[in-house]
């Protein structure tokens, strides 16, 4: 049953109107099947070129589901590797910083030493192993790649596609965003004692942000001909999908001409006095400039006027944010069926001057407190889901990227399902 | 992380008392817990003294490098950044803490992060 005012069920029928199961948010089994189908066949993101700007830079990346600690390192010719962080000889976590630089890698327990490509290069006492080849003993690889800085690895042996193959036609239409010109990132991290897809379907989407968001950024968003907020545009690709929204460019927190416009150098919203005095603060902060027209052709794809940002979901669990002039990189990380960690970054350009850092700062202190407005519901959700009250959700039209994520994730794990041999008894 | 205490730049001598009460601080997690540390009145006035000479600090910090700010003039840049801090409280809630938040502890800023401004 469609409505004549509904588009994107119009535009995508596959996906029907129906409502949807409650089982993948708190089901045990169903968790079970992301734990062994999805996640280790994926491709994951851990982080950006940047944090390995020089030879011998290394982080260490650990993940709850797979249960693994990665090793990622950049050896002298520049080529990014990961490994996982466990030693040949008996299994000890090689590297226990989180981050640095080093020019090789010496396990703490027996003095096993690993170059940069993960080779063995030392063994104490060598000639007392049996039939001792170094080669045969690296450092375990793991699938990585990289796409516009941003490193992806994928824990199968033998990954299903490469990554280009998986991010496909829409990501490709991406590229050319400057993402190499925004560089000044600030981090955060929770545990959430919730499902990691409720987490995630609570970020794609907008009809919760005049609730929500009421006393922040509802404003920024507020176009007068759509009060609901709608989303002006959504393209659906393979596994991944998005949605453009609209924006209100007279704010101080949807400003797309921040730091570069010296009009804004007599702005001022005597509702918002210290967001005003960052605005004009922030002009010539940095010298980059980020025009909307210089944009790829795959951001706001139906060109519409009052574009503000594209909410872009990368299967399964990256969601990437992007404004013409900063962006929003989150991963909603599963642990167990009823908490997820996350971890989220947003990343501006670096500033030259103390009053473009003050801009940055209002923005950065704005964003985490209306992603701590968003969190403040999930965990209250999470029960109330598993109550049991309810064994359906009903998912309208502007919601369709949640139901386009349920419908991915379900039919990858069943094709994954499909292709593995019953286990004999 | 302790708040910064030294003096001001002379010119700024009289936001001294809020350096004094702590508000010179160098990182998030530290400007945070001062805000949900404070009561509204005293997040306010910091932020009207702030303000009545805000555009006077920016102008001032700026005729330094980020790199190479003297001891001063960080401590006012220090109570500029606190300012950003309690916009929230002041702009949007009316109160330090987000208005059905999300418990602020429990949300973690991440201040080693490799990429993070070093300022």
């Amino acid at each position: 049953m469609t409505s004549s005012t509904t588009r994107f069920d119009k535009a995508y029928p596959e996906l029907g109107t129906g409502r949807i199961p409650v089982e993948p948010y708190i089901s045990e089994q169903y968790f079970e099947r992301e734990r062994r189908y999805l996640f280790p066949n994926v491709w994951l993101h851990v982080g950006r070129v940047e944090e390995l700007a020089e030879s011998g830079a290394f982080f260490v990346k650990d993940l709850d589901v797979p249960n693994v600690s990665l090793l990622l390192t950049r050896d002298a010719a520049g080529t990014v590797f990961a490994f996982h962080n466990v030693c040949s000889h008996r299994c000890n976590r090689v590297v226990r910083e989180r981050a640095g630089v080093a020019k090789r890698f010496s396990c703490g327990f027996h003095g096993w030493v690993y170059g940069l490509d993960g080779a063995l290069v030392g063994v104490p006492d060598e000639d007392q192993f049996f039939d001792f080849k170094r080669t045969e003993h690296a450092l375990t690889p793991v699938a990585c790649e990289t796409w516009e800085g941003f490193i992806f690895v994928c824990l199968a042996e033998q990954p299903i596609e490469s990554l280009s193959s998986f991010l496909g036609d829409h990501f490709r239409a991406l590229e050319g965003y400057p993402f190499g010109r925004l560089q000044a990132c600030f981090s955060w991290n929770t545990e959430v004692r919730c499902n990691w897809k409720l987490a995630q379907d609570a970020f794609q989407e907008t009809y919760h942000v005049p609730y929500v968001h009421q006393h922040s950024i509802a404003d920024a968003l507020a176009v007068n001909d759509n009060p609901s907020m709608h989303p002006i545009a959504c393209r659906l690709s393979g596994y991944h999908r998005k949605v453009s929204v609209a924006g209100n460019p007279k704010t101080v927190y949807g400003n797309p001409k921040a730091v570069n416009d010296p009009e804004m150098k007599s702005y001022n919203n005597p509702d918002k006095p210290i967001g005003s005095a960052a605005l004009r603060a922030g002009i010539g902060g940095s010298k980059e400039r980020f025009d909307i027209e210089a944009l790829p052709a795959g951001m706001n794809p139906s060109n519409h006027p009052d574009w503000a940002f594209d909410i872009n979901g990368i299967f399964p669990d990256f969601y990437l944010s992007l404004r013409p002039n900063y962006y929003q990189a989150y991963n909603f990380r599963p642990i167990s069926v009823d908490r997820n960690r996350f971890e989220g970054r947003v990343y501006y350009p670096k500033m030259e001057t103390a009053g473009g850092r003050f801009y940055q700062e209002y923005m950065k202190c704005m964003l985490r407190d209306v992603l701590l407005e968003d969190w403040s519901n999930l965990e209250i959700l999470q029960q109330a889901i598993a109550s049991g009250a309810k064994d359906e959700m009903v998912f309208q039209d502007n919601e369709i990227l949640l139901r386009h994520s349920f419908h991915e994730i379900d039919n990858y794990i069943n094709a994954r399902m499909s292709e593995t041999p019953p286990v004999a008894n | 992380m302790k708040p910064l205490k030294g003096p001001l730049p002379d010119r700024f001598t009289p936001l001294q008392p809020w350096v004094d009460a702590g508000w010179a601080l160098p990182s998030e997690s530290a400007r945070t817990d001062k805000r949900h540390s404070c009561e509204m009145t005293e997040i306010t006035a910091f932020s009207q003294a702030m303000l009545a000479r805000i555009d006077d600090i920016v102008e001032y910090l700026n005729s330094f490098s980020l790199d190479e700010m003297p001891a001063d003039a960080r401590q006012l840049y220090f109570l500029m950044m606190s300012l950003a801090e309690v916009a929230p409280a002041v702009e949007l809630y009316g109160q330090p803490l987000v208005v059905d938040g999300y418990e602020y502890r429990r949300f973690i800023a991440d201040e080693d992060c490799s990429l993070r401004p070093p300022l």
